[in-house]
């Protein structure tokens, strides 16, 4: 099988904006002293959005990208969908390259947005027939495949409605239909069921799983672990801007370290539980954060016990404690060290 | 999924005509205009009606302008003022139009994203707005003459056998800077002194 999408160390690095706005701010310079902004935004520096990324990624294939906020999803999916130049590397998607033919990759790819963005001056059809022109369908068959895209996503009876009158779900759903009108090879969506009910995610899980089944590539990036473990056949774990892991959900749930994850909240320092838990035969890795320890354990919740007699033993008392089972979960927390939220 | 003509499907998958994108991008922009043409008009008009009522009408009534003497060198008032009437709202309504949407569209709700995604130079995108926005300066500096020639009575050489080279005027000028409007206006309205008082007139 090809690949639909390969990258070659892609990076990327936001210049620094601090210093147009201090200059700003300095401008008007009652405000800097009153808010201290001037002096924070002095500070930051240029901003590493993504460090020399490389992802394979074949055709037909449902593949996700999974991090927290801020991870680098976005940019990726930026310059994958040509709107953001790397700073560094280089990308092919659908046979083409995005930053010397952007427009062949236009032409083959469809976008959904993280938030939708409709073109609010026109009604819900014309959103698809201009966007179809953008692309040269001639009219007629453009109306013919906007009508039949609102009938399958079932907003067929509000075709001449105002954009603004569609709930957030059907806009997700104008969105995505948009992104289909001139039937793409690639088709990226970023975060695509953010503020969605659950009914209305549900409903878009099945329309992304039957689009994959007819043979399109997606590439869906998501901070809900649920989401990627239900839908992608491959998985990208991407924290601070690079690449942690790269597998099957199960693949990715095999290497999660040691099996159940027990976490304790202590009312002090943890770090001397942590190491009297590593001793212990059962727990395959241990670790403190703070007042935080994690302990992966083969043994699951028959491990709790030893591991209060240890806090009480360094003079600690339990506060809290969270049980949790192998999953992509566990695994992100063992890769990047923070929750996933 | 869906039934369409396999072939015309190949053909745009081939790629797409600049030319096809750029007058789907008009058709919209048109689009747009079409459906905000009752705003459009009310902004077009409103503002050089109360440039003229205040500095064509009032203030020569008032006797604070002089409607133009040997003093001046023989240049009538009207003829001074209308360059410049022409020239703020060409500029004003084009930026009305053209600018203001797009730093909204830049700057927080993300409309223009389904055009930049269209397979074509994003410059095309720009220069598709440029002709849009010159296009709708046009059609507001057209509105000026009549409104003109009601309130502030007859302009000289502002003759129906004239029409057509002072309706050219505005349609050429936004090619050039605003200011420039008075260099394609006709040369006996303007020879003498407008592109000055156009100038003065301008914020």
């Amino acid at each position: 099988m090809s690949s639909a999408i390969r990258t070659d160390g892609l990076g990327k690095v936001y210049p620094p904006t601090g210093r147009l706005r201090r200059s700003a701010s300095e401008r008007e310079g009652w405000l800097a002293p009153l808010t201290g902004e001037g002096r924070a935004l002095r500070a930051s520096g240029p901003i590493v959005a993504l460090e020399g990324l490389d992802l394979d990624i074949a055709e037909g294939e449902f593949f996700g990208l999974l991090g927290p906020n801020g991870a680098g999803k976005t940019t990726t999916i930026g310059i994958l969908t040509t709107r953001i130049r790397a700073t560094s590397g280089s990308a092919i998607v659908a046979g083409a390259n995005v930053a010397t033919e952007p427009q062949i990759v236009r032409q083959r790819i469809g976008v959904v947005p993280q938030r939708p963005n409709p073109d609010r001056a026109l009604n819900v059809i014309e959103n698809l027939c201009f966007h179809a022109a953008y692309f040269g369908l001639p009219n007629a068959l453009a109306n013919r495949r906007a009508k039949a895209l609102l009938e399958e996503f079932d907003i067929g009876d509000r075709a001449h409605a105002k954009v603004d009158d569609l709930s957030g779900g059907q806009q997700q759903r104008l969105m995505i239909a948009r992104a289909l009108i001139h039937e793409p090879q690639v088709i990226f969506l970023d975060e695509p069921t953010v503020g969605l009910d659950p009914q209305a995610r549900l409903a878009l899980w099945k329309v992304l799983r039957d689009l994959n089944a007819q043979g399109r590539t997606l590439v869906m990036t998501t901070h809900y672990m649920e989401e990627a473990d239900q839908l992608c056949d491959r998985l990208a774990i991407i924290d601070q801007g690079k690449l942690l892991a790269v597998d099957t959900p199960q693949g990715l749930k095999e290497q999660a370290p040691g099996g159940t994850l027990v976490e304790l909240e202590l009312d002090g320092d943890g770090r001397a539980v942590a190491a009297a838990a590593e001793l212990h035969p059962d727990v395959s890795r241990a670790g403190a954060k703070g007042n935080t320890v994690r302990i992966y354990s083969d043994r699951g919740s028959a491990i709790i016990p030893t591991l209060i007699q240890f806090a009480e033993k360094s003079g600690r008392t339990v506060k809290d404690i969270h049980l949790s089972r192998p999953s992509l979960e566990t695994l992100f927390i063992g890769l990047t060290g923070r929750k996933l939220d | 999924m869906l039934r369409s003509p396999v072939a015309a499907m190949a053909s745009i998958r081939a790629g797409v005509a600049a030319s096809t994108v750029f007058a789907a991008l008009m058709r919209r922009d048109l689009r747009v205009a079409r459906l905000e043409l009752p705003f459009f008009l009310v902004r077009v008009a409103l503002q050089p009606l109360l440039f003229t009522i205040v500095f064509g009408y009032l203030l020569p009534r008032m006797g604070f302008i002089g409607r133009g003497s040997a003093a001046t060198g023989g240049v009538h008032y009207s003829t001074a003022l209308l360059p410049g009437i022409l020239a703020i709202s060409l500029t004003l309504s084009s930026i009305q139009s053209v600018a203001l949407p797009m730093v909204q569209d830049f700057g927080w709700t993300r409309e223009i994203e389904d055009r930049l995604l269209a397979p074509v130079s994003t410059s095309l995108i720009a220069v598709e707005k440029v002709v849009m926005g010159t296009l709708q300066g046009c059609v507001a500096a057209l509105f000026v003459l009549p409104i003109a020639r009601l309130i502030m009575g007859p302009i000289p050489d502002l003759t129906l056998s004239n029409l057509g080279t002072v309706a050219s005027s505005p349609c050429l000028a936004p090619w050039h800077s605003p200011r420039s409007a008075s260099c394609w206006a006709p040369r006996s309205i303007l020879s003498r002194s407008a592109s000055c008082s156009a100038s003065s007139l301008l914020p």
